[in-house]
C-alpha cells in the first residue's frame, strides 16, 4: 500500500522512535510501514491519522479507489 | 514495579529456559549413566528424569506466546510467519531424517533433536522473513 508516512513524519519533525512512541508500537513497526513491508491494521491506520490530524486516505493511498 | 519491554522479557525468559534445558539434558545424561547421587536409573524416577528436558520446551513456548501477546501488530505478524516457516522447515528436516534413518545406516534417534532443529531453523529464516505481507506474484 503506497504511503506518505515518511514524508509526513519528516515534515512534522518526528523521528521514527518519536512516532512509534506516539502510536504505542515498536520503531520496527514504523520502519516496516514506511518501507511497505507492513500494511497497518485499520486501528493503527486511524491512530496514525489522528497523530497527523489527517484522513487515513491522505496518508495511505486507497489501491481500490479509481479516479 | 517497572514493566520490562516485551523483547527484554522475551530474551530473559528464553535464556532462562534454555539454561534449564541444557542443565536438564546434562542431568539426564549423567543420571542414565548412574553418575548422580540418585544411583542407577530405576522406575518410576527414570521416567521423570527422561521427561525433564522436555519441560523447558513448554516454558520457551509460553515465553514466545507471551512475547507475541505483548508485542505490536507488526512484530506479532512477522513472529507468527517465522514460527510457521520454521515449523515447516522442521517438519521437512525431521521427516527427511526419519526416512534416511529408516533406509540407511544413519545414526541418531532423531526425535529428540526436533526442538533444536526448530530453533536453528527459526534463527536462520528470521533475517529473511521481515515482511508481514503475503505477496502474490
Amino acid at each position: 500500500m503506497k504511503t506518505h508516512l515518511k514524508a509526513l513524519r519528516s515534515e512534522a519533525g518526528l523521528t521514527q522512535a518519536d512516532l512509534a512512541g506516539k502510536l504505542g508500537v515498536s520503531r520496527q513497526a514504523v520502519i516496516a510501514i514506511e518501507s511497505d513491508k507492513h500494511d497497518p491494521s485499520l486501528d493503527l491506520a486511524y491512530r496514525i491519522a489522528a497523530v497527523f490530524d489527517l484522513p487515513v486516505e491522505a496518508i495511505f493511498e486507497n489501491p481500490h479507489r479509481t479516479g | 514495579m517497572k514493566t520490562l519491554k516485551p523483547i527484554t522479557e522475551y530474551t530473559i525468559g528464553f535464556t532462562a529456559w534454555m539454561v534449564a534445558y541444557v542443565a536438564a539434558v546434562f542431568f539426564a545424561g549423567y543420571y542414565f549413566r548412574g553418575m548422580t547421587p540418585l544411583g542407577p536409573p530405576q522406575a518410576p524416577l527414570l521416567y521423570v528424569v527422561a521427561l525433564l528436558p522436555s519441560i523447558p520446551i513448554g516454558g520457551t513456548i509460553l515465553v514466545f506466546l507471551r512475547f507475541m501477546d505483548r508485542s505490536d501488530e507488526y512484530m506479532r505478524a512477522i513472529m507468527t510467519r517465522r514460527f510457521i516457516v520454521a515449523t515447516g522447515v522442521t517438519l521437512f528436516i525431521s521427516t527427511a531424517w526419519g526416512f534416511v534413518k529408516n533406509y540407511t545406516e544413519m545414526p541418531g534417534s532423531g526425535l529428540d533433536y526436533t526442538y533444536m532443529i526448530f530453533w536453528i531453523s527459526f534463527a536462520i529464516i528470521s533475517p529473511f522473513v521481515r515482511d508481514s505481507k503475503v505477496r502474490t506474484a
